[in-house]
């Protein structure tokens, strides 16, 4: 009995906490159907159904060019950063070498430089590289980070050393025990970062802004300060094109949580 | 078993490429200020010789082609193509490449990081807060050098506008988006209240008095409300025919302290708008223009003072009739007035006579009448030219919009002199943040407004300090 109570108070509570989280989302939707004078009318719902701010903010900004430059940009990204987060971390928890400690507090420093810190250096240098306004550009400074080796190193942290004994002893090399069965065993960890690597990069505004310079290379998020004024804004297209741009970002998070799921089932080791 | 060990292969290069890259990435991190200014330095020389370079005057069809930035977004950003559009069909030499560079403050970061590696723009888009720091940098070609050899005549562009962009007798760059603030008002309400909707408060003892009525009778739940925005106190000062900093607001040497402490201009300011709010017939929706413009549209606060350049969309969004009237005053003043705001187009130096030339020829296509008229019309800036207001599509414009007159008229009813040229000031944006700050308190009872002053006094001739110290 008082088990059933509580489980009814955790899905009011989870009821209610959807609501708060999915509400400014509802709005952002209804404002994207409304006319102009109803956004200010206080009104919380349209009067109607119109695809004419969609048209706007399409108009004001080639949305689908950006949104086909940010997927390729943070597919690269995450693809990157796990396949170096989870190299580097298998080196940082299963293998043994000098120094190991101190290389890895050193990266994990880097954690501490706020990005806006060393922007224009990193600017600086791809321009050197002749790199400007291109892909590579867009990508690289963000290929390897020191949050996703950390991430994975408390992945592979978890895995019981006594498997990869039992590897070294049945004459298992690092590559083919890393690949094949301490990779498996940590794919939620890898989904977990997945989607938040790729809902990060898919938000990088200033980067983006900074190292191109055509419209044919920009990223969503510019897309959505393209259609701002500098004295007055009409939200309508903004929520729209925000409407737009939200739609990747959902099926990633929905793509990546089926990984994490089955990855927390695929994952079971026998003692 | 050949392809499981071609497979390890390149999973081994990938990891020692990322331990590689991770250990480099991190010695990088420790040392990267050192070695990162190291490379600037080396690289701000050879970045803009490759520039001159790579760039190298006309292209393989004969044509210029030439790069402009601007932060025009939204219906503005429409327009600014549309200018460019316009330049390049209007012509067969020059090619104009416009990018949007996000905000004002993005496209001053990225302009600062291509000084060091080149890459400038031929024609960059500032606004009127970075007119000290453009003069400044030396990147810049003054505009005025332009005009004895392509025999543009600068009458044609208003005194009042170029005012601002002049510095030390010479006029560095040319207006482009122009706006003043004004005051706005709900006709509807005024009428509910029983006052007169032809009749906007000009003073804001008169603000005081309508908010009273429009608070009191019920019309409206707030009278008056002004977002926290330092343009708005720099206009204030203006407005009492005052300096905000000396050396006649840094326009004859550079500032090296704030005068709007000493003149009394400020603590005016501050008593006024704290003694309107603790009235109760004003609200405070904080340091978002957007906020207050909101409240208004919405019908919740009366009386608002904004840019002129909102006008279109205060009229598209609002459920009454919206009237205009002048920025209203604290205290009347024959030498005060308002002072211009928005963006200039500067020439931005590539070492490139070609370039040179194409830009200035852009610039000088934005000021044609025809080229302001639809400018105008379609953003809701001034025309800097009058000549575009001569335009029959402008006449008819204006009196489909009789509001803009109101706009039209406050500009040319102002002085052109030392006040209303506004401050010049390296560090405009740091001061405004600093404003915002010593608002704030006041509003809410930290300080006294004479607290206020000295403190914004204090810390803005701190950042004077700095600045000038920095540039000699």
């Amino acid at each position: 009995m008082n088990r059933k109570i509580m489980k009814a108070v955790f899905y009011a509570l989870n009821i209610v906490m959807a609501v708060i989280i999915i509400a400014p989302i509802v709005y952002c939707f209804n404002v994207s159907m409304m006319s102009l004078k109803e956004v200010f009318a206080g009104k919380f719902w349209p009067g109607q159904v119109m695809a004419e701010n969609y048209v706007r903010a399409v108009q004001l900004a080639p949305f689908f060019t950006f949104i086909k430059n940010s997927l390729i940009t943070s597919g690269i990204i995450t693809i990157g950063q796990i396949i170096t987060g989870a190299l580097a971390a298998y080196a940082f928890s299963m293998m043994k070498f000098r120094g190991r400690n101190v290389l890895f507090l050193v990266m994990l420093s880097t954690m501490m430089i706020p990005s806006q810190a060393i922007i224009i250096a990193n600017y600086l240098t791809i321009c050197d590289w002749n790199l400007k306004n291109t892909y590579t550009a867009l990508v690289l400074p963000n290929m390897a980070t020191a949050f996703a080796v950390f991430n994975m190193r408390q992945a592979f942290l978890q895995l019981p050393m006594e498997i990869k004994e039992a590897a070294d002893i049945d004459g298992c090399g690092n590559f083919r025990f890393f690949y094949e069965i301490a990779l498996p065993l940590v794919r939620p960890s890898m989904g977990a970062l997945g989607i938040y690597t790729f809902l990060q990069s898919w938000n990088y505004y200033l980067w983006p802004l900074l190292i191109t310079d055509t419209v044919d290379m920009r990223t969503v998020q510019i897309g959505l300060g393209m259609l701002q004024g500098a004295e007055a804004t009409d939200f309508r297209p903004v929520m729209a094109g925000s409407m737009i741009i939200l739609v990747p970002s959902i099926l990633a998070f929905v793509l990546g949580q089926k990984q994490l799921i089955s990855g927390l089932t695929s994952g079971s080791v026998k003692g | 078993m050949k392809r499981r060990n071609w497979m390890a292969a390149g999973l081994a290069a990938v990891m020692v490429l990322s331990l590689a890259a991770c250990g480099g990435g991190n010695s990088g991190g420790g040392s990267s200020s050192g070695g990162g200014s190291a490379e600037t330095t080396a690289a701000s020389g050879g970045g803009s010789a490759e520039t001159t370079a790579a760039s190298g005057g006309a292209s393989a069809d004969g044509k210029v082609e030439i790069t402009f930035w601007h932060a025009m977004g939204g219906v503005n950003g429409e327009a600014t193509e549309a200018v460019v559009k316009a330049f390049n069909e209007s012509q067969d030499q020059i090619v104009v490449k416009s990018e949007y560079q996000g905000t004002y403050d993005d496209m001053i970061t990225k302009l600062k990081a291509t000084m060091q590696s080149g890459g400038m723009p031929d024609v960059c888009q500032m606004y009127d807060i970075g007119t000290k720091f453009m003069t400044d940098s030396g990147y810049a070609i003054p505009v005025e050098d332009m005009f004895a050899t392509t025999g543009f005549d600068p009458s044609c562009v208003m005194d009042i506008i170029t005012s601002y962009y002049t510095v030390d007798g010479k006029q560095m760059s040319m207006p482009f988006n122009v706006s003043t603030p004004m005051l706005y008002y709900n006709k509807d309400v005024f009428e509910a209240a029983g006052l007169d909707p032809n009749t906007p408060p000009k003073t804001f003892a008169e603000v005081m008095d309508f908010s009273k009525q429009i608070v009191e009778s019920g019309a409206a739940p707030v009278g008056f409300s002004q977002a926290i925005y330092g343009w708005f106190f720099e206009q204030q000062i203006a407005g009492q025919g005052q300096y905000y900093a000396d050396n006649e607001n840094g326009r004859k040497a550079a500032a090296t302290a704030v005068d709007f402490d000493k003149n009394g201009a400020g603590l005016k300011i501050f008593e006024t708008w704290k003694n309107l709010l603790d009235s109760g017939y004003a609200a405070n929706y904080g340091s978002t223009t957007a906020d207050t413009q909101t409240a208004f549209f919405a019908g919740q606060a009366a009386i608002i003072v904004e840019s002129t350049a909102i006008l279109r969309n205060a009229v598209n969004s609002s459920a009454f009739e919206v009237g205009t009237g002048y920025f209203p005053k604290i205290e009347d003043s024959a030498d005060g007035g308002v002072i211009i705001g928005g963006a200039s187009l500067w020439m931005m130096d590539n070492k490139d006579d070609a370039k040179k030339d194409a830009a200035w020829k852009f610039i000088e296509f934005t000021t044609t009448p025809e080229v302001q008229a639809t400018w105008s019309m379609s953003t809701g800036y001034f025309a800097i030219n009058p000549a575009a207001y001569e335009t029959e599509e402008m006449k008819a414009f204006i009196a489909e919009n009789p509001n803009f007159m109101t706009a039209i008229n406050q500009l040319n009813d102002t002085p052109v002199n030392g006040y209303t040229a506004g401050v010049l000031s390296g560090v405009a944006t740091e001061s405004r943040i600093l404003f915002n700050e010593a608002m704030e308190k006041t509003y809410n009872g930290e300080f006294t407004p004479q607290q206020a002053v000295d403190f914004l006094a204090e810390s803005v001739n701190a950042a004077i300090t700095n600045y000038n110290a920095s540039t000699q």
